[in-house]
């Protein structure tokens, strides 16, 4: 038996608690490759998993193959190829930048069309230049109110929760009256 | 693909550009803050069942969680199998029975205020079904299926691939592991008052059964010459293992790891029932609620004595005065081209307004109270004299009302926001207007009747946790001295003419603290209030009146509103866009982009105040005159409204808050006289975008606010309208419109934004 404060106060945990993993997004990107190319070793992260085409990036590291050290500066390019799909031209190259503080090179790439695409990756640092590529499966795009479904239904569990309240209210104290 | 990826760099840099997601910190320190508050309590009434030690179990039950869901460790789960398993066996073994002994059930109800309690959570804590379903769920022949069964299945192939390559799918996951295991662990910790169906001793086999299937669970990893989740074995391993080796070493992690935690239980569970018995109680007792226990914020060591002191408010306002002049400074003489790198592109842009929100819905109106501008009114009250009264035909907000469509207006049509020089001439007109008024006038003219910035703080405060009220009304209403209002020799009284019993929440209270330091009877606080309870009812106010009774009031509230949109729809890629077509050949996009806002910020509150006022009162057959009915409504969008400031400014803060690194530092050497370009990081000063999780925390604020605001208006219609029927046409014909502005606010969310006060 367990009293009826413990049950409240349960409850409003399990809310609270639940909802907690359901916000889990933190990602370093899956990754896809970590391949030694002439004087370096790439890795290549990407994010999401798997890769929709309205929000694609890829993080990438530069090592020095000697020592493992991570290179900086590099100069650091990605060229996407949408052989596989129809739509926009074949081959766009991308310059990617890095994070303030962070290790990696990060580019976001373009909305691109469902489908197989191949990357490539040029690296070009002061000890020579290294390509590495992989071939990825881009995935539709999620709809809007699917990717935010949690974030849209406060609103209506705000207001289905209100309404419940109100009826239980109700009945209580029609119950009291009784 | 390289099988033998050397682990070390890589999993360098999975660590180090992990990027943390916010809401997770948020939500288990709102957790914290709601047990610590309930835990005091309780710790004070019942020390011998609220121990330290209680709180110690809690605290460390939420940092497992966040430690398994948002760290580092969340990074490798899509890379190691042996790193998803240890974030499962923190959600699983770790966290649940640390939570389960700190009683939460009854300290985070307590720690809830007691109105929430009562009238929120009072029918539901009432509900018998749902009494029934907890008994239910928590009954030891649901509960430990349920744990084993979530565990066997959600790691089936085909479902722990699905998890994998999908996110919502690894939230619900996380989700079944968390929920499974509260309950499995639940009979065994028996969480203070419950009491446990089964007898104590059955939970000794419960916990074995529980041991075995996982010792068969963790051996079938262990022991297997295949790999079961094809995804490990398609990237590259870290640290040299292949993906069969990961999973025998994750088999075994459990193996160990889940028998280190079950084991011991047992163990516990044994010496418990071999010891002296104790007399079961006949009944369990429930601690008493505290009769009337009020968070006085100037109570708080070393806080409270700071806040009082008048010495730290001029400390506050100087040093805000100095980050003013350095703006207004580097607003004349330093670069105009990029607002970015100047100080008055970005300080007031991106970090005050961001700051303010935050300060409005941590604790009120805290740039008030720091405001630079009022800084110099004792010395502009002696120059000037300040014999003048205020005209009467001024004594309202209207003037402040056009001040803030004239802001909002100029701010997009001029670009002040993109403008240091133009910034620069702002606040220059502020301490211009704040010195003259204050110094000609009576009390503090400038705050209450002209400063737009002050009408944002007084309105947004509303919602504000903190107020400053009387502790006592009985030692008010034997107080002959009213030194809260008029002062005496020693001490100014309230220069916004406030008097502390009529006083109602924070309209008109700059926390200046003057009141609190003239009370001779000390019975003036800081104190904790239920957000928005100020909305909801219409006492008659100090200086103010009834509410219901002044438009001027509730003009400002929808200007307030409207402009929360209109502001933030300015800097959608699309709205900036139709702008962008409408460029005269004499003028700019912006012209068109501040007629609109003047216009939208004049018309809508217009035909609302008047349209919505007038259709309310016909649905809703209620007897008050359309003006009442309007402005009482008014004040309920204030909770919408707000929330789209936050998620807005918030927004700008979050995102650029690195960009004022930059202009001080291009400050320090333009002082210096060095070369900038080559020495500045300007990456710094582009908005940080990339955060996973940001637009769903936008979004999910504008939801609360939503609700905020159709809660208020569903309760002020009732206050008005008796009746069930024609109350609730009329809540909804206000809720309509509330619904309508949180659908632009979501689309204005989802575009693309021009990133003020940074180089994006």
């Amino acid at each position: 038996m367990i009293s009826r404060p413990a049950f409240g106060g349960a409850f409003a945990l399990f809310a609270a608690l639940l909802l907690l993993p359901s916000a889990s997004a933190a990602d370093a990107g899956l990754l896809r490759l970590s391949e030694q190319s002439g004087p370096y070793r790439i890795s290549v992260f990407s994010d999401p998993t798997p890769l929709r085409s309205d929000t694609a990036s890829l993080d990438i590291l530069v090592s020095r193959r000697s020592d493992g050290r991570p290179l900086r500066p590099a100069e650091v390019w990605v060229m996407i190829d949408f052989a596989g799909a129809a739509g926009p031209a074949p081959t766009q190259r991308f310059r990617a930048t890095r994070r303030p503080g962070g290790l990696v090179y990060e580019v976001t790439l373009p909305e691109a069309p469902a489908g197989p695409v191949k990357f490539t990756i040029e690296v070009t640092g002061a000890t020579g230049t290294a390509t590495v590529g992989f071939v990825a499966e881009v995935a539709k795009a999620e709809a809007f109110w699917r990717r935010e479904a949690l974030a849209l239904s406060v609103p209506p569990v705000g207001i289905a929760l209100f309404a419940l309240h109100q009826h239980l209210a109700r009945r209580m104290g029609r119950r009291r009256q009784q | 693909m390289n099988p033998d990826a050397e682990g070390g760099g890589v999993a360098l840099a999975i660590a180090m550009d992990w990027v943390p997601d916010p809401l997770i910190p948020i939500g288990l320190l709102v957790s914290l803050a709601i047990y610590l508050r309930g835990w005091a309590s309780l710790h004070r009434q019942a020390p011998e069942h609220f121990g330290t030690g209680r709180l110690v179990a809690f605290a460390a039950g939420l940092l497992t969680i966040g430690l398994a869901i948002g760290s580092p460790l969340d990074a490798f789960a899509d890379q190691l199998l042996q790193a998803h398993m240890a974030q499962h066996w923190l959600l699983m073994m770790v966290a649940p029975p640390l939570l389960w002994l700190g009683s939460p059930q009854i300290a985070m109800l307590r720690g809830l205020p007691a109105s929430w309690r009562r009238i929120g959570l009072g029918p539901f804590l009432a509900w018998p079904a749902l009494q029934r379903l907890q008994r239910f769920v928590t009954h030891p022949l649901f509960a430990w299926p349920a744990f084993v069964g979530s565990t066997w299945i959600w790691h089936t192939p085909k479902l722990y691939e699905l998890a994998l390559s999908s996110r919502g799918w690894h939230q619900t996951e996380h989700v079944f592991f968390l929920g499974t295991a509260l309950l499995f662990w639940w009979p065994v910790i028996q969480p203070w008052p419950s009491r446990s169906a089964w007898p104590r001793w059955a939970m000794i086999p419960y916990l074995l059964l529980a041991a075995v299937q996982n010792t068969f669970f963790a051996a079938l990893f262990t022991f297997s010459d295949q790999v079961f989740y094809p995804r490990y074995n398609a990237v590259p391993s870290l640290f040299g293992n292949t993906a069969l080796a990961d999973q025998s070493a994750a088999g075994a992690f459990l193996w160990v790891a889940s028998g280190l935690v079950l084991l011991p239980t047992v163990a516990l569970l044994v010496v418990g029932l071999l010891g002296p018995a104790t007399a079961p109680p006949t009944r369990t007792r429930r601690p008493r609620l505290p009769t009337h226990t009020t968070f006085d914020a100037l109570r708080i060591p070393l806080l409270g004595k700071l806040l009082r002191s008048g010495a730290f408010r001029r400390t506050l306002q100087l040093a805000c005065f100095g980050v003013a002049l350095a703006v207004i400074l580097d607003g004349f003489v330093g670069p105009q081209a990029s607002a970015a790198s100047n100080l008055a592109g970005v300080l007031p842009w991106t970090w005050w307004r961001g700051l303010v929100v935050l300060g409005l819905f941590a604790a009120g109106s805290l740039f008030c109270m720091a405001c630079p501008f009022t800084l110099s009114r004792g010395i502009a009250k002696r120059l000037l004299g300040a014999q003048r009264s205020w005209p009467a035909a001024l004594r309202n907000k209207w003037l402040a009302a056009g001040l803030l469509v004239a802001f909002f207006a100029a701010v997009e049509g001029l670009g002040v926001w993109s403008s240091p020089a133009a910034t620069a001439w702002l606040l220059v007109a502020y301490f211009v207007f704040a010195f003259v008024l204050d110094g000609l006038f009576e009390g503090a003219v400038f705050c209450k009747y002209v400063c737009p910035a002050g009408q944002f703080q007084f309105t947004q405060a509303a919602l504000s946790p903190l107020e400053v009220q009387a502790l006592d009304d009985g030692t008010c209403r034997d107080c002959r001295t009213t030194d809260c209002l008029r002062g005496n020799e020693s001490r100014p009284g309230c220069a916004t003419d406030l008097l502390m019993p009529a006083k109602r929440g924070n309209w008109d209270c700059t926390l200046c603290l003057d009141c609190v330091r003239a009370c001779p009877h000390d019975n003036i606080g800081l104190i904790a209030v239920t957000p928005g309870r100020d909305l909801l009812g219409d006492p008659p106010r100090s200086s103010l009146g009834r509410l219901s009774t002044r438009l001027d009031v509730a003009a400002i509230t929808w200007i307030l509103f409207v402009a929360a949109f209109a502001n933030a729809a300015a800097m959608a890629a699309p709205v900036a866009g139709f702008f962008q077509g409408f460029v005269q050949p004499s003028g700019s996009p912006g012209t068109s982009a501040g007629i609109a806002t003047a216009a939208a910020l004049v018309g809508i509150p217009l035909l609302g105040l008047v349209g919505l006022g007038r259709a309310s009162r016909f649905l809703g057959k209620i007897r008050a005159p359309w003006s009442e009915i309007a402005a009482r409504h008014s004040l309920a969008l204030l909770p919408l409204g707000f929330s789209m400031w936050l998620a807005h400014y918030g927004l700008h803060l979050y995102t650029g808050w690195r960009s004022a690194g930059t202009a001080i530092e291009r400050v320090a050497l333009d002082l210096r006289s060095e070369t900038v370009a080559p020495s500045i990081d300007w990456s710094m000063a582009m908005a940080q975008g990339g955060t996973p999780g940001l637009l769903s925390l936008e979004i999910g604020i504008l939801g609360l606010g939503l609700v905020g605001s159709l809660y208020a208006h569903w309760r002020i219609a009732h206050s008005l309208q008796p009746l069930a029927g024609p109350a609730a046409r009329s809540a909804i014909l206000w809720g309509t419109f509330c619904l309508a502005f949180y659908c632009f606010g979501v689309w204005v969310l989802a575009q693309p934004m021009m990133m003020r006060g940074t180089l994006l």
